[in-house]
């Protein structure tokens, strides 16, 4: 007789990263740094290159665009410390001319973000212009303040669907996000799908939302979500400054039997699962969780090849997610997006990207030719440059087989700013013989 | 780039000119496998990640258990004049939502 996904997930033993004591401590730590950053304009006449044949045969067909920093909450594993909005961040007029841009562009699908992309007065206008040009339109909310009201003017100006951010059960979400959010962002997903709009959920994977995931989906599936992404907490901004909220790299030994178990409920509720880019990579679970894709698995980063990242300033970045001042190309203020994306040397990085540009165990990896250290953004940030990503699957096996593991540790804090990192090391150890974290 | 695919044994991505697995040993046989079927226009995030349970479906055959497919067999929102796609890049960055059929998916004449 067949398993049930349920059972399969009852079976996964969900081994909580954390002890009973470290999850209580870490669920009521106070926030470590509870100023709001001091923002900075976007570098200005950034230099381009000449196009090359590369440049201008590479279109991105999807842009994630931050249409203000401005947020309602302040969640502290939030890689922008999103809360105030930036200076000079771009008029009505500019942003409905970036639109146009997008579209001859070649852009397919344009994912509005924030901050909190609702707290932008013009956010229907800015839906029905992408509309309007053809394009699909999403977006991504915590929900802290999508009313019923709102959510029928989403749906009216043409919004494709809204994802919802659901980081736990209620109070692990509540801890990172804010008190009452769990509540609220329930609340948004009825009003969305009420007023017609299809509803998503994204979910951030750390050691305080790991154990969460099966009653996450329950939850998401209970309220009407189609689809579910999943994708790894990384050390930016405030996720920088609580290292023990974390993932280390070899919990994803524990985290992969649980989303193949989890991948074969959300089957049987009808939801689709969508390993996010960080989620990596070819371990025995590949197959699973990334099997529909053309290739039959994950490829390598897409940042500056199929997608395109876009500040409320104008800058304009391969990957939403990369810290602003190494990898912003430049801004439209200065340049049209066309000429940023053929000819900004910040975007071209996964264009040119080798495996000679690899460093560490990704360098000599069995798959580094096509997986290339996969998501840029993660290594980045542990280290200051990419290239070397200990978030593996089949690296944390590898480790295994000789008795290994690799763990990080914060050695440089971040210091506070929008999209900033620390400088972590990468301790390579025998695994310990009982269950010590 | 050499194509991978997974070993029947282990469900570990291999290289598809291995004899043997390298994670399992076990003895691979890969010579007759049919080239895998490429996008012919460019496809929106959804509809990549949904290609190959489609594409399976289509042909009557494929080794993939097929996840829940999107409604429609590709997002051909653009022409083809823009070239193929068949890269098999991660179609979800982080912040992103989560990908839905495009209300104009397999419509080509739309978009």
């Amino acid at each position: 007789m067949a398993t049930s996904p349920r059972a399969l997930i009852a079976a996964v033993d969900v081994r909580d990263p954390l002890r009973a004591d470290e999850r209580i401590a870490l669920l009521g730590a106070k926030r470590p740094r509870v100023a709001l950053p001091v923002m900075t304009k976007a570098r200005r006449s950034l230099p381009l290159l000449e196009a090359r044949p590369i440049d201008r045969a590479t279109r991105p067909r999807h842009a994630v665009w931050e249409i203000t920093l401005r947020c309602d909450q302040a969640c502290r594993h939030c890689g922008s410390r999103a809360g105030v909005e930036r200076p000079h961040e771009l008029t009505t007029d500019e942003c409905l001319d970036l639109v146009r841009q997008l579209a001859e562009l070649g852009v397919m699908e344009v994912t509005l973000i924030g901050g909190e992309a609702y707290l932008r007065p013009d956010l229907l206008d800015l839906v029905r212009a992408i509309r309007a040009r053809g394009m699909h339109c999403t977006m991504t909310t915590g929900g802290r303040g999508l009313d019923r009201a709102l959510a029928r003017g989403l749906a009216s100006a043409g919004l494709g669907s809204a994802s919802v951010s659901i980081d736990g059960a209620e109070p692990t979400h509540d801890r990172l996000r804010s008190p009452g959010s769990h509540r609220d962002a329930l609340a948004a997903m009825t009003a969305l799908r009420d007023a017609g709009v299809r509803v998503t959920v994204n979910t951030q994977i750390n050691r305080l939302s790991l154990p969460d995931l099966p009653a996450i989906l329950e939850t998401l599936a209970a309220h009407g979500a189609e689809a579910w992404q999943i994708m790894l907490t990384v050390a930016m901004g405030r996720a920088a400054d609580e290292p023990d909220v974390l993932l280390q790299p070899y919990d994803l030994l524990a985290l992969f039997p649980l989303l193949d178990a989890l991948a074969a409920r959300c089957d049987e509720l009808g939801v689709r699962l969508y390993p996010g880019n960080n989620l990596g990579y070819f371990g025995p679970y590949e197959h699973r969780l990334r099997g529909t894709l053309p290739r039959g698995h994950h490829g390598s980063c897409g940042a500056g090849r199929t997608t395109l990242g876009i500040e409320s300033d104008g800058l304009v970045k391969g990957c939403p997610s990369l810290p602003s001042d190494a990898w912003g190309g430049g801004t439209i203020r200065d340049h049209a997006l066309a000429d940023l994306w053929e000819r900004a040397a910040a975007l071209r990085y996964t264009r040119d990207r080798t495996v000679d540009d690899l460093g560490g165990f990704c360098r000599t990896c069995y798959y580094a030719d096509t997986c290339r250290a996969g998501c840029t953004w993660t290594a980045s940030v542990l280290f200051g440059r990419p290239g070397d990503n200990p978030y593996c699957h089949h690296r944390a096996l590898e480790r295994d087989r000789e008795g290994l593991r690799e763990r990080l540790v914060l050695r440089a804090p971040a210091p506070g700013e929008p999209f900033d990192h620390g400088m972590f090391e990468l301790i390579v150890e025998p695994v310990p013989r009982t269950g010590a974290s | 780039m050499t194509r991978l695919e997974p070993c029947p044994h282990c469900h570990r991505h291999v290289k598809i000119t291995e004899p043997a697995c390298p994670f399992c040993a076990r003895a691979l046989a890969f010579a007759d496998l049919a080239p895998r079927p490429a996008p012919r226009v460019r496809l929106g995030r959804a509809a990549t990640f949904a290609f190959g349970a489609i594409a399976a479906a289509q042909s009557g055959c494929g080794t993939d258990t097929p996840r829940k497919p999107d409604a429609a067999p590709a997002d051909a929102s653009r022409d083809a004049n823009t070239g193929p796609d068949a890269d098999g890049d991660a179609a979800v960055p982080i912040y992103a939502a989560a990908p839905t059929t495009p209300p104009n998916a397999g419509d080509p004449s739309r978009g």
